[in-house]
């Protein structure tokens, strides 16, 4: 099996092409040795659904550390954007501060 | 069954064997002018694909062999792909295929010969229209204003992105011998393959770059595969009956 080293497309694009498409023979001097017909719409429900759930956010596993070491980084971002949040909270308790003294002037 | 000599077809190409740099596992069959590349095969190592988990299993890894062979064929000669899982009963039945099919088969070639297949995909998902202005300082009246602004801005991209991935498959067309649509799953503009003449491939990805420029300034995600071999301008069906042995 040393022919592997072969090209760098994803395997959901050779897939595609491999099963689905090229020169089909008819009659009866093969054997069908694969149901390709069944294995094609096994492969598109499976590549469906990975792409389906990663439009809808529901790729949780791909975020997870557990399950893909890369997320590390995205880790990051989130602690990130939990100091962005904090820094909003801080600013609306100021201006809020600014505004409450004021009004009691007011009645005056 | 074993005793047989199956053989996995790859590939039919140019009866040229000294023009091919084969694994020592795989060989051409010739007749006449067009040969099959093809490789002894035990057909059970075929009889587990059903239930495994297509990115990390045996079907993974024959289908990365299976481009492999018909890789290292076209890196010298022009193919026509063979379906995954072609296996045909010994020598005499691939000299039977050439003999019956060799019209079909030869100008299918003739047809590919000197191009290479791109394939193109462009992706938009809008931005979640949920987004809402700051509010603060602003009039109910304001408010709704500035949403709708908003709204109708995520709109006008989306439709700009839909005009421009439009132009970029006519301007593709243009630069290509034949074209094929593959399926679009959601949030999937443009899913097409281009088969491409070799002299005419700096042009169509000048083209491409171009566009895709364009479309990513919108937020969509463009992406070219490739080159690959003419897998998807091979939809023939080659027929050989027993009786006309």
């Amino acid at each position: 099996m040393t022919r592997l080293a072969a090209s760098s497309e994803s395997l959901a694009d050779i897939l595609e092409r491999v099963l689905d498409k090229g020169v089909v023979i008819a009659g009866d001097i093969g054997i069908s040795v694969v149901d390709v017909e069944l294995l094609t719409l096994r492969i598109r429900l499976f590549i469906a659904s990975a792409q389906t759930a990663r439009e809808m956010g529901m790729d949780w596993w791909t975020n997870d550390p557990f399950f893909a070491p890369n997320a590390a980084r995205a880790e990051l971002d989130e602690s990130k954007s939990k100091n962005d949040l904090a820094a909003r909270v801080a600013d609306l308790e100021a201006r809020l501060l600014e505004a409450v003294p004021s009004r009691q002037e007011e009645p005056r | 069954m074993s005793e047989r000599n199956w053989l996995c077809a790859y590939a039919i190409t140019r009866n040229r064997p000294a023009e091919l740099d084969l694994d020592p596992a795989s060989r051409l069959v010739g007749y006449r002018d067009l040969g099959v590349v093809v490789a002894e095969v035990e057909p059970a190592r075929f009889d587990r694909l059903d239930g495994l988990d297509p990115v990390d299993g045996t079907l993974a890894e024959l289908a990365r062999e299976h481009d492999a062979v018909v890789r290292a064929v076209f890196r010298h000669e022009p193919v026509l792909p063979l379906r995954f899982g072609t296996v045909l009963d010994g020598e005499g039945s691939v000299r039977r295929l050439l003999e019956v099919a060799y019209d079909q088969a030869r100008n299918c070639l003739d047809e590919v010969e000197g191009h290479r297949e791109w394939g193109v995909r462009v992706r938009y998902t809008e931005p979640a229209a949920t987004t809402r202005p700051d509010s603060a300082g602003l009039t109910g009246t304001q408010y709704l204003v500035r949403r709708r602004e908003r709204l109708k801005a995520v709109q006008q991209t989306r439709e700009q992105v839909v005009r421009t991935a439009a132009r970029l498959e006519d301007v593709l067309r243009e630069h290509a011998t034949d074209s094929m649509e593959r399926p679009r799953p959601h949030g999937v503009l443009v899913n097409t393959a281009y088969l491409v003449p070799i002299a005419r491939e700096t042009a169509f990805h000048a083209e491409f770059e171009w566009f895709a420029r364009e479309l990513r300034e919108a937020g969509a995600t463009v992406e070219t595969t490739g080159p690959w071999p003419p897998y998807s301008f091979t939809d023939v069906e080659l027929g050989v009956a027993a009786h006309e042995r």
